[in-house]
């Protein structure tokens, strides 16, 4: 066949390789090699079939394949693109809102204080990070670009939202913070609690390894404000009280660069006891850290019964009688020192004990508890009581464990993939520090 | 955190469905997808080398398949082929979407018989 079919078989796998070029070059890139060679397998059982004709006739539905789908996806890199440079496409997700003048870039924890911020007399663009690196990986050894791959997809799976438009967030985020040095100052905005300095570290450690040039790097970090009694988070203040903020601003140092960056290594290593260690170290270059880091390794999995502190802390609200999702949530937070769990991701702590092989949860009615799929909360949501199941009340009384009894873990702490039907690693909540087990 | 919920994810396009299909108990490469899918449709669905490729693009960013690395028979394989596999997440998927096909059908033939019984009906009347 080879030699009678060269005559029709070359030709076309020239002419389709060339019609590849049709499509965007990174698709083309991607594909392009595995394309042709099921074209040319295609062209070779038409062949096989009807000789010339065949392949002929396998060219007339292949245009049509090609053309539309090298429309859809030219449509669909642009998207992408567009997500990516906000100053193109207005839409909500987007990272950066553009404002008077760029010679500040403010960064910050998240969109509401990015909103009060951009009320003040501040000029400057608003970068807002955007992540709850509490939650999900951050595997060691990875670029920013790489990371923001690993988040988005983590993200994307935890139904947060598309991948595709997550990592544009993050994309656009990046390509913002690389350009820092066209700004004449850079402002990082933070507070205490574990969410932020986590955000905080991850950046310091992408200073780490950027020259700073003529950019000056400040640092505002807060876990008090004169006025507000209850102080949680920069959220609070109003933009007089944000703006009175700025003036106290002061360089970052380079020895709070390295002890972010080490710090966030730390975090991202697969091996916590690291982190316990680091936490030995002295950091009161960054006050807040400690504490923060303490946070997370008390969300390991208890040795006393499996579950992270979030987890036993919920159980601990509804077995003192609250018993509706948010006033669960509100309850919960109120038994941490810094308060750094959003809702969103709550939800997920709170769906977790209600579901499984053994729940510690359950609807009082018995029929499975119900969670919101957006920033909704409708009466369904919100009026359903849960109660603690037979399980729930043998765990809040020691005699059962949670991973034990559900059939193993699946979670990501930081750079730690506790996985199997043991944890690798637990907190033993008595001694204060993890124990491998 | 979990994995989104399959549901989110429907309803699935015919290609993206039929791949899922071709791959459910064993890994395929892509002109080995198209084979399965031409036989399993009894050649009533044909795809192109662009529509798959596009929808093996959408399907590995959602994480229903994966490459895979081993080959089931090296000697007799090509080397730059790629194959695929369906993961976990993607057979929930495949199973949500099954039931998703499966409802509607019950609708349409409930819908069917509800005709079809008032057809005879009326045709009773006249007689």
């Amino acid at each position: 066949m080879t030699t009678h079919s060269g005559h029709i078989l070359a030709p076309s796998k020239r002419l389709y390789r060339w019609l590849l070029r049709a499509y965007p070059p990174e698709f083309r890139q991607q594909y392009g090699p595995q394309m042709t060679q099921v074209f040319l397998d295609c062209c070779r059982t038409a062949y096989q079939a009807s000789g010339t004709r065949g392949v002929l006739r396998l060219w007339i539905p292949t245009l049509g394949d090609l053309i539309s789908n090298a429309i859809a996806e030219h449509v669909s890199t642009l998207i992408l693109k567009l997500r990516k440079y906000p100053s193109l496409l207005n839409t909500q997700g987007i990272a950066v809102f553009q404002k008077r003048g760029d010679s500040m870039l403010h960064i910050t924890n998240g969109d509401t204080v990015g909103e009060t911020l951009r009320q003040t007399s501040l000029p400057g663009n608003i970068l807002v990070w955007r992540d709850v690196l509490h939650e999900g990986p951050t595997p060691a050894h990875l670029s920013l670009e790489q990371m923001s791959q690993v988040r988005a997809q983590f993200l994307a799976n935890c139904a947060l939202g598309p991948y595709e438009t997550i990592l544009a967030d993050f994309l656009s985020r990046d390509t913002t913070l690389a350009q820092f040095l066209i700004h004449r100052e850079v402002i990082l905005w933070f507070e205490h609690d574990l969410y932020d300095q986590l955000q905080l570290i991850q950046i310091l450690d992408w200073l780490s390894h950027q020259k700073l040039g003529a950019t000056s790097v400040n640092l505002i970090c807060i876990d008090t404000f004169p006025g507000i009694a209850n102080f949680v988070g920069l959220g609070q203040l109003n933009p007089s009280q944000l703006r009175s903020l700025y003036e106290k601003r002061r360089p970052v140092t380079k020895k709070e660069i390295e002890l972010g960056s080490e710090a966030w290594q730390t975090f991202c290593s697969p091996d916590p006891k690291k982190l316990e260690t680091f936490l030995h170290k002295d950091t009161s270059a960054l006050p807040f850290l400690k504490a923060a880091l303490l946070r997370h390794l008390e969300q390991f999995p208890a040795l006393q019964g499996g579950l992270s502190r979030t987890e036993r802390q919920i159980l601990e609200v509804v077995a003192s009688g609250i018993q509706k999702p948010v006033e669960i949530f509100q309850a919960t937070q109120k038994k941490e020192e810094s308060p750094f769990m959003g809702d969103a991701s709550f939800w997920f702590y709170l769906s977790r004990l209600c579901t499984g092989t053994n729940p510690f949860l359950t609807r009082v009615d018995g029929s499975p508890v119900s969670f919101p799929t957006s920033n909704f909360y409708d009466a369904t949501f919100q009026e359903q009581v849960i109660v603690l199941s037979k399980e729930g009340q043998q765990a809040r009384s020691g005699q059962t464990d949670w991973i034990r009894i559900n059939r193993g873990i699946d979670r990501w702490l930081g750079g730690v993939h506790l996985q199997g039907p043991e944890a690798a690693w637990r907190w033993d909540i008595q001694q204060a520090t993890l124990v491998q087990i | 955190m979990q994995k989104s919920d399959p549901e989110t994810l429907l309803p699935l396009t015919p290609a993206v469905f039929h791949i899922l299909l071709a791959l459910v108990g064993c890994d395929r490469h892509g002109y080995g997808i198209l084979q399965e899918v031409n036989d399993s449709t009894e050649g009533t669905l044909h795809l192109g080398a662009g529509t798959l490729y596009r929808s093996i693009k959408q399907m590995l960013a959602k994480d229903l398949i994966v490459e895979w690395d081993e080959r089931p028979d090296i000697e007799l394989d090509d080397q730059r082929r790629r194959y695929y596999r369906l993961t976990d997440f993607g057979e929930r998927v495949l199973k949500a979407e099954t039931e998703r096909l499966e409802h509607l059908l019950r609708i349409a033939r409930a819908r069917q018989l509800s005709l079809r019984s008032a057809a005879t009906n009326e045709e009773g009347s006249f007689s």
